[in-house]
């Protein structure tokens, strides 16, 4: 049996995140994660903005944590050895109904502490951003936006919380929480855990988790969408986030200058039916292209890499129909952050953290950290607890002569792998050997970027593919693409031959 | 710092050609830079014939095609650099190569950039639905299956009759594998008429003009795909396990556009092969690159003629053969590429069947067809 005071459901960012915080206690952990890898499911597609913090009604929790840690996200960032750029954002709109929700955004972020908050005139965000259209009639600035790649930073807190002591389990999907006079046990198959507390982070699946020890009281409901990647050569574009307030009631578009010099446009907004959809719909694609041209008409489309669909969690309250008994969410979504605190046992649940969730994923982790630790009453702090994660080798990112050096101590950081990222062997497998290392060719990516420039992967798959089977010590047709089931190479015999 | 008077970035046919050309008119120290372990390129990964018909008069496979030169390579003084990347290429003509020994910085006179092409992702397309495992770019597809003897799947779908695309399909059909169609978006297959007749009418594999894949299905692995007719709108639901992309080659310029950084064209550097612009034949590809390799060493020559270092020396002096090296604005329209020797003459074949026999006109029509076909396809090459 293994004993844990608390256990971690889910490893995505927040769960990531919870578990890095609950270091800081002398409290016994245990991330489970159902998949081969972290940040696999809503966190694998995400906006990749730290948002300033004037969308969210001030006072409430959401806006209070989302400015303190936009402010604080560059220290975040040092100390997990992640990379993040500060860029700042700008919000245009192209008629009145979008100037006046500039304004009111503006006077909720002068009210909830935004820095540098100011509103520009068409000619000042034309300076600023010159491929705007010039329609542009009014624009929102703020310094403390920024951009971070989602996965990069929630594996550098699984790695942080794992340097600290906590045992990250990959594979282990909970099947049953079964209550215990003092905890809980969860069952995940062939193996059982026993703990004192549980923090459910499990993101699109949180109700579900929930209502293996309640009944049900919230809902996840899915909605999806499109994203697009332009190449690093379009990357030049753009210099801040652009957000682009509507004149219609619509979605409106996000541009994002990516960490890698990339263009993330996005996201649409599309009906899903399953939680498990992460696919581009036709209706979102053309509704970005749309927006493109009427945002930003000189975008070079051409240079598209990438379109990937998301999936997010929208939480309702639900309530049990007296006729047919069933549960039916309520007319209007839950919008505020929602942590819910099932009794008597200590059980910590987020459901369904939308936008800042990103921005705040290390303040969301420290709160029920710091919850949790009371609950189960007067647990000190851990002295040893050390935030600093040592960063992995980039040598994009070092001088000529500094890689130079780190080649001739280990040749295989001069034989480039990635052509388009120019990722070396050595900075594969260091992705591999890490803890929580790579599994899979997907793991390689987020840990790496490789195979995410203009080939994408078509170059450098196999040779991933090589390496990952030579350190695990397995037949590349054992390799997944991300998941049980993603084989790229089909076993001989297998069923799929 | 090393210094070299041309530095060939890529060792595929064109990189080889234009070294051996560079060496073999008068230029001594040129150095070749190949980022695999081996010469020879894509080459390597064609095992299919058709190589060579122009330029060496005879059928070869890519593997044979490329052993020649390698000879040819092997035989001379070129330093030659393999598992060795160009990684950046600087305004001032420095080459930084990375490999096991190091990293090395080279001085070079006169830079070609033969790195070759790379495959257009499927993610540059509208085509909309999941992301699973299972899907490959033809080049992708052709190196696992040829190279890694990996079995990349057994029901296959290809997108795009793009000539890679054709000889990947026949070479799945080969292996045992059913290939259920070539799906191509225009009215006429993408590439050559010869692969069409060869890889595709020969084996039985259908070409679905007029349609393309508007949806991709499967959590994890591909498990299906949509076609949609492009003429009616019609959609149909296709089962397959594997789906092949041949959608487009892109010539890869990046470290030109790194040395060129939004200014001119320095007069050092030149292009060839698919870096340049993307070619059917690497025969073409072969002569070209020995074209431009001479064109870079009377430019190293003259630089000396003039006793100048090449910033000094007059870039005017030089301007029409450095833009016959950059075709790639307008490869067709060039002036330069009509200069391209000619010195073979035109043949005509029969690509009907995998013979190739050279034709002659006659009063009956066609002589030469050794395989007795009655109704050659006539090809002129």
């Amino acid at each position: 049996m293994n004993c844990y005071d608390v256990i971690v459901i889910g490893g995505g960012l927040l769960g990531c995140f919870a578990a890095r915080n609950l270091m800081r206690y002398k409290l016994k952990t245990a991330l489970l994660e159902r998949r081969e890898d972290l940040c696999t499911g809503i966190s694998r597609a995400n906006t990749a903005i730290v948002y300033s913090g004037y969308d969210m009604k001030p006072g409430t929790l959401k806006a209070k944590m989302c400015v303190k840690a936009a402010q604080e996200f560059g220290t975040l960032c040092a100390e997990l050895g992640v990379r993040y750029s500060p860029c700042g954002s700008i919000m245009v709109c192209f008629g009145p109904r979008g100037a006046q929700t500039l304004r009111q955004k503006y006077e909720q972020g002068l009210e909830s502490g935004v820095r540098g908050i100011k509103l520009l005139s068409p000619q000042e965000v034309l300076q600023l951003e010159p491929n705007i259209s010039p329609q542009v009639v009014l624009g929102l600035y703020t310094p403390d936006t920024g951009t971070v790649i989602p996965w990069e930073l929630g594996i550098a807190a699984a790695e942080n919380a794992l340097q600290n002591g906590a045992d990250i389990l990959l594979n282990t999907e909970v099947r049953d929480i079964v209550p215990l006079e003092n905890g809980f046990q969860i069952n995940c198959g062939s193996q059982t855990f026993e703990t004192r507390g549980i923090i459910n982070c499990a993101g699109l699946f949180a109700a579900e988790i929930l209502e293996k020890v309640s009944s049900p009281k919230v809902r996840i409901y899915p909605s999806g969408g499109d994203y697009l990647i332009l190449d690093t050569k379009a990357g030049g574009h753009i210099s801040h986030v652009i957000f682009h307030e509507p004149e219609h009631k619509d979605k409106g578009l996000t541009l994002v200058p990516t960490v890698d010099g990339n263009i993330l446009i996005g996201p649409s907004e599309v009906p899903v039916e399953e939680k498990n959809f992460f696919a581009t719909t036709g209706e979102g694609l053309t509704a970005l292209r749309s927006l493109v041209s009427e945002v930003i008409p000189s975008l070079p489309l051409e240079h598209l890499i990438r379109s990937f669909g998301a999936v997010r969690p929208n939480p309702f309250w639900v309530h049990q129909d007296p006729l047919s008994g069933r549960y039916v969410p309520e007319d209007k979504g839950i919008s505020s952050f929602t942590i819910l605190e099932s009794t008597p046992r200590p059980f910590l649940s987020l459901i369904g953290i939308k936008t800042p969730g990103l921005t705040c994923a290390n303040e969301l982790g420290s709160y029920v950290a710091e919850k949790m630790a009371a609950l189960l009453g007067n647990i000190p702090s851990n002295p040893d607890f050390n935030p600093q994660r040592p960063a992995p080798l980039r040598l994009n990112d070092l001088s000529w002569a500094e890689r130079a050096k780190i080649i001739k101590r280990n040749p295989l950081y001069g034989q480039i792998v990635c052509r388009c990222r120019k990722i070396s062997e050595g900075e594969i497998i260091d992705s591999i050997r890490r803890q929580p290392g790579a599994v899979t060719v997907d793991g390689v990516k987020r840990r790496t970027g490789s195979g995410t420039g203009r080939c994408q992967g078509s170059f450098c798959t196999q040779k991933i593919i090589e390496i990952l089977a030579r350190e695990h010590g397995c037949s590349p047709a054992e390799i997944h693409k991300d998941n049980k089931g993603s084989y790229l190479i089909c076993k001989e015999g297998g069923s799929q031959c | 710092m090393l210094e070299y008077e041309i530095v060939v970035i890529g060792g595929g046919p064109a990189g080889m050609a234009a070294a051996l050309s560079a060496r073999n008119s008068g230029i001594s120290r040129v150095l070749l830079v190949e980022r695999a372990e081996v010469l020879g390129g894509i080459l390597n990964q064609c095992l299919h014939a058709g190589f060579g018909l122009t330029y060496f008069g005879e059928e070869l496979n890519g593997p044979q095609y490329a052993a020649r030169f390698i000879k040819r390579i092997e035989q001379s003084d070129l330093k030659v650099l393999t598992s060795t990347t160009a990684v950046s290429l600087q305004g001032d003509g420095r080459v930084i190569l990375s490999g096991s020994c190091g990293l090395l910085e080279i001085k070079a006179q006169a830079v070609i950039l033969a790195s070759g092409c790379r495959e257009r992702p499927i993610g540059s397309l509208p085509v909309t639905g999941t992301r699973p495992a299972g899907i490959f770019t033809a080049g992708m597809a052709q190196k696992m299956v040829n190279l890694g003897g990996y079995n990349i799947g057994s029901k296959i779908i290809i997108l795009g009759s793009g000539d890679v695309g054709m000889i990947v399909a026949r070479r799945m059909v080969l292996l045992g594998k059913e290939v259920i169609a070539v799906i191509e978006k225009e009215a006429v297959c993408g590439g050559l008429l010869r692969n069409q007749i060869q890889c595709l009418e020969h084996y039985g594999i259908p070409l679905w003009t007029r349609c393309t894949i508007s949806r991709i299905h499967g959590q994890e692995r591909i498990s299906a795909v949509t076609v949609q007719n492009l003429e009616d709108g019609r959609e149909k639901y296709i089962e397959c396990n594997t789906l092949i992309t041949s959608v487009g080659l892109i010539p890869e310029q990046e470290l030109a556009e790194e040395a060129v950084d939004g200014g001119a064209i320095p007069p050092w550097l030149f292009l060839c092969g698919n870096a340049c612009y993307v070619h059917d034949l690497v025969d073409d590809v072969t002569s070209e690159a020995e074209h431009v390799g001479r064109k870079a060493a009377e430019f190293v020559k003259t630089l000396k003629q003039v006793g100048k270092d090449y910033k000094q020396a007059g870039s005017g002096m030089l301007e029409g053969d450095v833009q016959g090296a950059h075709q790639e604005q307008a490869p067709e329209e060039d002036p330069e590429k009509a200069d391209i020797p000619q010195d073979k003459t035109q043949h005509i074949f029969c690509i009907a069947c995998p013979k190739t026999c050279k034709l002659t006109p006659s009063s009956q029509g066609w002589e030469g067809t050794i395989c007795g076909r009655k109704d050659p396809v006539v090809a002129v090459r």
